[in-house]
């Protein structure tokens, strides 16, 4: 193509893209953000309440001045707007919720699939983590409101360690993890662990029934 | 597979029905975008399967922006050519817009300037991506609230993209409505300035229309209006009868309404010809 047509076309389809990114070229400039606001409320609707509308609305018209989003899929737009937030977020209960809420969403569509539920009569011997298992510790307890969370923060509570996962049957599970639990987890290799006959099974059978680990296996 | 008859655009208020429920004969075939399907797993991908192994599909994506000014995103177009592989898809559009800059995504269909440079680098960017996806694509006419002067005839450029790139055209009779209502322009000369074998298939949808003084909105979330009903009897008296698509993603009825609907879209637009009062 002749250069001087490209560059004719890139500076006109710029200069309406950037009118778009100031809040202009008519009605675009709103759309844009009206859309972006509906999508990330939806998505992340404590974090959501807990920023408070304008300045949800503050942040989704910085994002649209500031930042390049990369992924092109309008659902991706949550996961970019997590990307723009997460450096601009002050100290505080904000940041882990969105980060929390966003963790909630990939582990819903997250590809790999999950084996059929654990449960069995027999003794477990052979047993692997949930593939779609995430792992978050928040400074607060994700279950608390937000004044109990500011309030953890500022007693500078130990962190709250969290399992997400997603069952056979597509349901998305937060679970609180207990030290027993960390202990347990942390004798998996590489996802995987046999259970010996000398040692106690209770807490593989109990993790087994919530799908947090599971006793087959799909490659 | 020869796609025909009437379609509907697939949302997930009622795939889980479609995946899970007998298969149904009041519609012949699913369009479904791509973008808010492929790279999900999960339910998504679970229910898209089931849905694939009972009902022919065709794609219509969002996310091209076949009329920026930037180099085709290859991550994207990759994964769209996947899904449409898997899903063995023929038939694939997406729209006569932009949606990035050189910063990056907006998320939007923003109109495309109207220009000869515009057209020949859009020209250029169809033919690559109908070679990189080994299929002829279809481009919609989008509803637009904003124009400037000086620009060429939207049906020029339509016309004249389709004539260079070989590409078909996917004729929104919704949006050439409300673009007609928005921007004062007769819509049949519109449909009359087409080329007659364009077409690859038609959109039909709602629309809001608070009034004479006011925009009309492109909602897909109401009924289609009787006028866009008999705008679509006269387009399909000069294009041919070629597959009908409800598009709803607002106010999404149940299936069966739905269903009862594109089946009176259907008979209204190829029962009768020509133009209609």
């Amino acid at each position: 193509m002749n250069t001087r047509i490209a560059l004719d076309a890139a500076s006109e389809a710029e200069r309406r893209c950037q009118a778009v990114r100031r809040g202009d070229l008519g009605p675009y400039g709103e759309l844009v953000r009206v859309n972006a606001q509906e999508l990330v409320t939806t998505m992340f609707p404590r974090f959501t309440q807990y920023r408070g509308a304008e300045c949800l609305r503050q942040d989704i018209d910085a994002f649209y001045k500031c930042f390049g989003a990369t992924r092109a899929e309008f659902i991706h737009l949550a996961t970019e707007f997590v990307r723009f937030m997460q450096p601009r977020l002050p100290q505080g209960i904000g940041r882990p919720l969105i980060e929390y809420e966003w963790m909630l969403f990939d582990v819903e569509v997250d590809k790999t699939p999950v084996p059929p539920d654990g449960q069995q009569t027999r003794r477990p011997t052979h047993v692997y983590l949930n593939p779609t298992v995430r792992w978050l510790a928040t400074p607060f307890d994700l279950y608390a409101d937000d004044q109990q969370a500011a309030q953890a923060l500022l007693n500078h509570d130990a962190p709250y360690a969290y399992a997400i996962f997603r069952t056979f049957d597509h349901r998305v599970m937060t679970q609180r993890l207990s030290n027993q639990d960390i202990a347990a987890l942390s004798s998996f290799t590489d996802g995987e662990r046999f259970i010996s006959p000398e040692e106690s099974a209770h807490w593989f059978t109990h993790a087994l029934a919530h799908e947090l680990i599971t006793s087959h296996h799909e490659h | 597979m020869i796609i025909q008859g009437r379609g509907l655009g697939l949302r997930r208020e009622f795939a889980s029905s479609l995946a899970n429920g007998p298969v149904r004969n009041d519609f012949d075939f699913l369009e479904v975008v791509p973008d808010n399907w492929m790279g999900l797993g999960g339910e998504s991908l679970e229910q898209l399967d089931a849905i694939a192994d009972k009902y022919p599909l065709v794609a219509h994506s969002l996310s091209l922006s076949i009329g920026d000014a930037q180099p085709l995103d290859m991550k994207y177009l990759g994964a769209v050519k996947t899904f449409l592989d898997n899903y063995d898809i023929a038939i694939y559009s997406d729209h006569v817009s932009m949606s990035r800059d050189s910063c990056g995504y907006l998320y939007e269909l923003i109109p495309v300037p109207r220009t000869p440079a515009s057209l020949q680098l859009m020209v250029d960017k169809i033919k690559a991506v109908q070679d990189y996806l080994s299929r002829r694509i279809a481009l919609e006419n989008i509803s637009y609230y904003y124009d400037e002067e000086g620009q060429m005839a939207e049906t020029d450029f339509i016309a004249q993209l389709i004539d260079a790139s070989s590409c078909g055209l996917l004729l929104d009779v919704n949006n050439a409505y409300v673009n007609s209502r928005n921007h004062g322009f007769d819509p049949h000369a519109f449909i009359d300035a087409l080329p007659t074998d364009a077409v690859t298939y038609f959109h039909v949808a709602g629309h809001l229309d608070s009034g004479p003084q006011e925009r009309v909105l492109d909602t897909h979330g109401t009924d289609v209006s009787a006028a866009v009903l008999n705008l679509g009897a006269y387009a399909v008296h000069r294009f041919g009868e070629q597959p009908i698509v409800l598009e709803r993603d607002n106010n999404i009825p149940s299936l069966d309404a739905l269903c009862e609907e594109l089946r009176g879209i259907h008979q209204a637009m190829t029962g009768s010809t020509g133009k209609l009062q």
